[in-house]
């Protein structure tokens, strides 16, 4: 091996940009909060990291720049979507994450339609359309879902929900009322409040931080 | 064949921190292999696996985008990917490092997906006068002279070949 003295060292030799190059001692400057530069998850399935954009020039993409959309239907939702139900911002969305998600106590739905979903939606998250939630008296597609949930029917019909999941719902933004019909719905046949919650910020809040994105593969 | 593979890492790692950048490293250097316990990838836990695995395959992303900037002229995208690239190094290191993998361990899980995930000649970077480069190299962009042929790379991982880990 050849001694450190006689060793012209170069940074990405043959790569025409070495010059350009200046790499930190860290390459991560844009953390999540001081204290937590990324964070990672294990659903069981899946591993994930969310971190944020490391380019301190990126801007919102320009499907979620959109300010002004038509009300209704696209009117601004309140902060608390029901009693009893917690809303939640973008730190409480990733301790849910670890905490209910990653042991498999908790679920995130994205209530977004399949092609929203599809262009991309936070790690960790599976799709239930909130359409799927309409009608829940005679919507016969409910009850698997409900089941999904850990949610046991009786003979009448009626739903318990002791060991039923603990829920996080997001859709578009705080201008989107996807997420809170479907919790609405969710209410309205007895999933208990303190077992939901809604992330009001949605996917526009979340890209609006630079938060990381999970392209779904196709089924 | 492996046991060469394995030298050639720690040799990799060993040579990098003499570099004037050395600050730019991670202080651990790797140890003797006699005083290491060994780990191998098949005794790991299914998220330790998939943990691994998301890193070695982002890092491959991130060296096939680096490529690719340097191709088209994109000095931010180069930065961009490069920074990446070294990010997610330092986070794979540290995963293996974790789930109780050696070094050398480490580099060859990232070795299979790169022999899986990538095509066309390596960047000189990732080529070392003596084999193949580690992960450490990566993290530390540095690599000393080598008139190696970007093949031989690929080339000595693939020799390397038919040996697996928790197979001995």
């Amino acid at each position: 091996m050849r001694s450190a003295s006689s060793i012209a060292f170069r940074m990405l030799a043959g790569l025409g940009l070495a010059a350009t190059l200046s790499l930190p001692v860290s390459a991560q400057e844009v953390f999540i909060t001081q204290e937590l530069p990324f964070f990672e998850f294990d659903n069981g399935v899946e591993f994930h990291v969310i971190e944020r954009n490391q380019d301190t020039d990126a801007t919102i993409p320009d499907a979620f720049a959109k300010t002004s959309r038509k009300c209704p239907p696209f009117c601004i939702e309140p902060m608390q979507v029901a009693e009893g139900v917690t809303t939640l911002g973008e730190l409480e969305l990733l301790k849910f994450l670890e905490e209910k998600v990653q042991d498999g106590k908790g679920a995130l739905i994205d209530a977004r339609v399949e092609t929203w979903y599809r262009g991309g939606t936070i790690p960790g998250s599976i799709n239930i359309a909130f359409n799927l939630f309409e009608n829940p008296e005679e919507n016969p597609f409910l009850s698997p879902v409900l089941q999904l949930f850990g949610a046991v029917q009786s003979g009448d019909g009626s739903w318990d929900f002791t060991n039923a999941k603990e829920l996080a719902l997001f859709c578009n933004g705080p201008w989107c009322g996807q997420s809170p019909r479907a919790i609405r719905n969710l209410l309205s046949i007895g999933y208990p409040a303190e077992k939901l919650n809604y992330y009001r910020g949605g996917m526009q809040a979340w890209l609006s931080l630079g938060m990381s994105v999970h392209v779904p593969e196709s089924s | 064949m492996l046991n060469t593979l394995k030298y050639f890492a720690v040799i990799t790692a060993i040579s990098v921190p003499a570099a004037s950048h050395a600050q730019v490293m991670a202080p651990s250097i790797a140890q003797p292999q006699g005083q290491v316990v060994q780990a191998g990838y098949d005794d790991l836990k299914e998220t330790e696996k998939r943990r691994l695995d998301f890193y070695a395959q982002k890092i491959v992303i991130e060296i096939l985008a680096t490529v690719k900037a340097n191709e088209d002229g994109d000095t931010a995208g180069f930065n961009k990917h490069g920074n990446a690239m070294k990010s997610t190094a330092e986070r794979y290191l540290e995963a293996a490092e974790k789930a109780g993998l050696t070094e050398s361990e480490a580099d060859f899980v990232f070795h299979q997906h790169l022999i899986t995930g990538y095509e066309g000649p390596l960047p000189a970077f990732m080529v070392t006068s003596t084999g193949p480069a580690g992960i450490r190299a990566l993290i530390s962009l540095l690599v000393p002279e080598t008139s190696v042929s970007e093949t031989d790379y690929l080339d000595s991982i693939r020799n390397a070949g038919g040996d697996t880990f928790g197979s001995n």
